[in-house]
């Protein structure tokens, strides 16, 4: 409790730290009035929006200003979304990121857990080696090309599910396989990998000749002490998904978080982008505290100071 | 497998049956030279300006290869220590290394590459920098992570008790234990870099567009993915193969490293 | 973690993803045939018409709000709108005569205050309308009487009646507006067209339902469903499987999949929207009249037509597209020729050639990177070494503005009104008064503004034709830009329905009739 506690300013600095960095970032490379109206409409329509939107004042000023308001919890107007409040777009987004991203993660975590573990307790079988030719494919194939592959095969050719939107369940089957695909090759791996050095290790080895069972070994021994890796790149992978599964979203035109900062970014509206990031910052410094607070369940050992 | 990109790589202009930048747009779009409308010497076909996809894969392991490989090495060094020292040090040290990561997990990563495009200009180098800086996260986390369970375990502890120094510690006892998961995430790291290249030249921070890439290709072949599926297909599977090479190298690598798990 | 492995069993796991795939053949049901699915590749911005410069925006919420006059399919002819009769009264006035029993979704009537409510509110600086410029030559809107209004500008306006088509001149109900306020009003349309607003997802679907009382002839389909897919493959799927009834921006290699399918065909239409290669005409070695020619001669357009855009764009002598007021059909482009290339070189002191950086924009046009290597490469063959760089939008305006960009560089540019003055005077034009329409053009040529100025300020059409015929040959002969071509919009629709493109980018349900 003590370390929850501590953790509570750090992460105010935390998501101070993203909204200096992002809100610099994004203007001083690119002029929003001059994104704001089409190229056609004439520079002294883009000069006035300037000077109207403060855009002219020191850029230091205008940061204080917005943070003064942010804290308040109002990140201003949307630029692209003319008028309408940034943080209330923003948040309009996260159940539809929320549901895809933890379809994909639970997908992504007991695949990868199922074929790692066989991969890793029985290795060099055949079984392992189709494992890791999975995860393979997985790990080289680009995500828009696999997010393709499936909406031509399942959509167009078979007719089984629609192409993309959001909607019923049917909806979420390819979007989701697609967003699953990279995290569950990589975590396959991992935990077949961290499995393969537990394995080794001499706790293991005793508890083997104390006559246990294979998969009592396995599950209760073996399991247990890999997961640490296991938990912190789900944890990170969880975050990722939330705030980056921009190509997924996209390719199935799925109304996602991902696809909102990215398509704000390139319009450099600020208000929109300071929102989804300050939201992904407090997201990552939650999970980052659970996966922390998972470990000492995991191993008891552990002391966090 | 390595060893055949990398000579790939070398030799790429006596391989090549064709120069990578010839344009003929007059025959763009062909098929590869077994399907119908195909011919020698385009063996892969053509892309969407008539330049042959064969030899640009091959001039393209040059800078894909390199990129990839390089991107990983920054990522990696940077990340395991940061992991490393946030790990043994703990305390405000771990808490400021774990923020600052925090942060850089919450900015798109999109952003970030924008801002160093517009801070040091685009160029190969700087690529690298992008691809290198943007990934050392994932190696810092798991690494802590590993650190924190391995710190307590008897043998770290005994070897603290007869005086070994930190530095000591960490290198003999600590790093071998962690370095199972490290290689996993690094042969990713490669895979994720050479398709990531991609997305800076569309911002204009990549390698010139004269200079043929595999992620370059599978980004050009994105629209004609279903008119033309060679395009993206086979720059798709010269990245799948040197990620295969590269995943065997880094198995055997932590076989070596590790004597234990010699069955 | 463990619990869940222990637990898990491959049968459950196939058993779900059969259930999933049964639950998605029950969905994927042909749509009955009284909706109409619209997919864009980008979502509308906002539901308040007047707030916007985006024609996606303004295409999708002509569907619930109208104006007082409309453009024909054509392009060539205003037709009434909400407003049946309008004549010039003097130099400066124009009476507008308004549609008689008209009434707004939420009851309000349509009247003369409605239209001067709309364009003041169009007019207010402190609105911040995006295209202002619009209703700029406006200096009052006069009530008449109820159904008749009569609009002062500050100069003879040639294009007046034209600028009530559409964008900032929108008519809004007053009452509603006022009450509810922008915040609401931008999220909650309520026009007096054919379709109401029922709900929209920003990024997802807008839907529509037919307007039961709406004037006109009565809406064709109950339900109108407007979605972006910005992936073009994805929006080729959907057209293919039948979830899309009309998709925009069709890649032309996409094209033959769509007509084996049967399900589809493609429908085109010269587009308002001209590419041009914009030319540093004060530095470097394009300053000089000879090279900017050369490079005119040694850009095979045709052939990049021909392949690249699969014949879909039409060449240009300049940069006034066919449908536009003022076209010079009798202007023959730059032949290509990359001998006469070379010796235009030589004799503007470049036996050798020179080296440029081409700035590119990527994914912003139909094809902008394949044709800008293109370019590149045919730039080789004539001795100059084109150097491509692609660049993000917003960086890519930021060189702009900052006099950054290399001396060739890729630029797109639409219109409103289909009249040689909003190209000319934008792009080109450098006299003091007239704000620049651009940063970035660094041509200047006295005898050229002289020509657009006289133009924009006579109301006879055949003096102001005569003008710009002399003003294109000026650009022409100075090879100010280099010379590209007009693009050609290219639509997926289904064969359930009939429908004809328009040049102006607008898809509506209400030109849309089943088959």
């Amino acid at each position: 409790m003590r370390h929850v506690l501590a953790r509570l300013p750090q992460a105010v600095l935390v998501v101070l730290g993203v909204m200096v960095v992002t809100f610099f970032a994004i203007r001083l490379t690119g002029d929003p009035a001059r994104l704001m109206v089409s190229l056609e409409a004439g520079e002294d329509q883009v000069a006035l929006i300037r000077q109207e939107m403060g855009f002219d004042q020191p850029l230091w000023r205008q940061f204080a200003r917005f943070l003064a308001r942010a804290v308040r919890g109002d990140f201003g107007a949307s630029l692209r979304f003319k008028g309408q409040p940034a943080m209330a777009i923003t948040l309009e987004r996260f159940p539809a990121t929320v549901e895809l991203t933890v379809t994909a993660l639970a997908l992504s975590v007991m695949v990868s857990l199922v074929l790692g573990t066989i991969a890793a307790t029985r290795r060099g079988s055949l079984g392992d080696t189709a494992a890791m030719s999975l995860a393979l494919v997985g790990q080289a194939m680009p995500t828009f090309w696999l997010g393709i592959l499936l909406i031509l095969v399942f959509a167009v050719s078979l007719g089984w599910l629609p192409t993309s939107g959001r909607g019923g369940i049917e909806h979420l089957v390819l979007p989701a396989v697609t967003l699953a695909a990279y995290y569950m090759a990589r975590t396959t791996r991992l935990v077949r990998s961290c499995m393969l050095e537990v394995l080794s290790q001499d706790y293991v080895r005793t508890a083997r000749s104390k006559g246990l069972r294979e998969v009592t070994v396995v599950t209760r021994h073996a399991l247990r002490n890999a997961a640490i890796p296991v938990v912190t790149i789900v944890g990170l992978d969880f975050g990722h998904m939330l705030g980056g599964a921009v190509i997924t979203e996209t390719v199935f035109s799925w109304p996602g978080v991902g696809r909102l900062a990215i398509e704000s970014i390139y319009a450099r509206d600020f208000p929109v982008v300071l929102a989804v990031v300050v939201l992904v910052a407090t997201i990552f410094v939650v999970v980052n505290l659970t996966v922390d607070l998972l470990y000492v369940y995991l191993d008891p050992r552990i002391r966090l100071r | 497998m390595v060893l055949a990109v990398a000579l790939c790589a070398v030799l790429a202009p006596l391989l090549a049956p064709l120069p990578p930048n010839a344009q003929d747009l007059h025959a763009r779009l062909r098929p590869p030279a077994w399907q119908e409308g195909g011919s020698f010497p385009r063996l892969l076909g053509t892309d969407q300006l008539g330049r042959d996809i064969f030899s640009r894969i091959i001039f393209g392991a040059r800078v894909s290869v390199l990129v990839g490989l390089l991107a990983m090495a920054i990522s990696g060094t940077l990340g395991v220590t940061l992991g490393l020292i946030s790990g043994y040090a703990g305390g405000r040290t771990d808490a400021v290394i774990m923020r600052v990561a925090e942060v850089q997990l919450a900015m798109p990563f999109i952003l970030l590459a924008i801002l160093i495009v517009a801070v040091i200009g685009a160029g190969l180098q700087n690529v690298v920098i992008v691809l290198g800086v943007a990934g050392w996260m994932t190696y810092a986390r798991i690494v802590r992570g590993s650190v924190l369970a391995v710190r307590e375990k008897e043998f770290v502890e005994a070897a603290r008790a007869i005086g070994a120094g930190g530095f000591r510690v960490v290198a003999r006892h600590i790093l071998p234990s962690v370095l199972s998961p490290v290689i996993v995430i690094a042969t990713f790291n490669v895979a994720h870099a050479i398709i990531a290249e991609a997305a800076l030249s569309f911002l204009g921070l990549g390698v010139e567009p004269s200079i043929p890439t595999w992620g370059g290709m599978l980004a050009d072949g994105r629209t004609y993915l279903a008119s033309a599926w060679w395009l993206a297909t086979f720059p798709g599977l010269a990245i799948m193969v040197s990620v295969l090479g590269i995943n065997l190298l880094g198995d055997s690598a932590r076989d070596a490293l590790d004597p234990r798990l010699r069955a | 973690m463990t619990g869940l492995a222990r637990k898990w069993h491959p049968p459950v796991a196939l058993a779900v993803v059969l259930a999933l795939f049964l639950a998605a053949a029950v969905a994927a049901a042909p749509p009955p045939p009284t909706r109409l699915v619209i997919a864009y590749g980008i979502s509308p911005v906002t539901m308040d018409p007047q707030m916007h410069s985006n024609t996606v925006t303004e295409s999708v919420l002509r569907h619930i709000f109208e104006t007082l006059v409309v453009r024909t399919d054509d392009m060539k002819t205003i037709e009434p709108g909400l407003a049946t009769a309008w004549q010039p009264i003097d130099d400066t006035t124009w009476q507008f005569k308004l549609r008689r029993g008209v009434r707004f979704h939420n009851g309000e009537e349509f009247n003369a205050h409605a239209v001067k409510f709309s364009i003041e509110r169009a007019m207010d600086p402190r609105q911040r309308a995006p295209l202002r410029s619009l209703v700029a030559p406006i200096r009052r809107v006069d009530v008449v009487d109820d159904l008749t209004v009569n609009v002062v500008t500050a100069w003879p306006d040639p294009l007046l009646v034209g600028r009530f088509g559409g964008y900032a001149t929108n008519i809004v109900p007053p009452r509603h507006v006022r009450e509810k306020g922008d915040a609401f009003v931008a999220a909650n349309p309520v026009g007096t067209g054919p379709y109401r607003f029922v709900s929209w997802v920003r990024d997802g679907d807008l839907v529509l339902e037919a307007n039961p009382d709406y004037w006109g002839p009565p809406p064709r389909f109950r339900t109108v469903i407007i979605k972006p897919i910005p992936e073009s493959t994805t929006r080729v799927a959907a057209l293919r499987t039948g979830e899309a009834d009309i998709i925009v921006n069709v890649p032309p290699a996409d094209i033959p999949a769509i007509k084996r399918g049967g399900r589809a065909e493609i429908l085109t239409v010269p587009s308002g929207r001209i590419m041009h290669g914009m030319l540093n005409a004060q530095e470097g070695p394009t300053a000089n009249v000879k090279v900017r020619q050369a490079l005119n001669h040694a850009v095979d357009v045709d052939s990049i037509i021909a392949t690249i855009l699969s014949g879909y764009g039409r060449r240009l002598a300049t940069v006034l597209a066919h449908e536009d007021f003022g076209y010079d059909q009798h202007l023959k482009p730059y032949p290509y020729d990359v001998a006469r290339a070379r010796q235009l070189l030589a004799e503007a002191g470049y036996p050798n050639g020179f080296e440029v950086t081409f700035d590119c924009p990527k994914g912003r046009y139909p094809l902008d990177s394949e044709v800008c290597q293109a370019i590149a490469g045919q730039l080789d063959q004539a001795g100059v070494r084109a150097r491509v760089i692609f660049n993000e939008w917003a960086l890519y305006n930021s060189k702009s503005d900052s006099r950054t960009l290399g001396p060739l560089s890729l630029w797109g540019w639409g219109t409103l009104n289909f009249d040689a003055d909003g190209r000319l005077r934008s792009l080109f034009a450098t006299a003091p008064g007239y704000p620049r329409g651009t940063a970035r053009q660094t041509y200047s040529n006295k005898d050229f503004d002289a020509l657009v100025l006289q133009a924009v300020e006579t109301t006879n059409p055949a003096t102001r034709l005569r003008l710009y015929k002399m003003a294109q040959r000026t650009l022409y002969h100075d090879a100010a830009n280099l010379f590209l071509y007009q693009l050609v919009d290219i639509y997926g629709v289904s064969t359930r329905i009939s429908w004809k493109p328009r040049a102006d980018e607008m898809v509506w349900a209400q030109r849309v009739a089943p088959r």
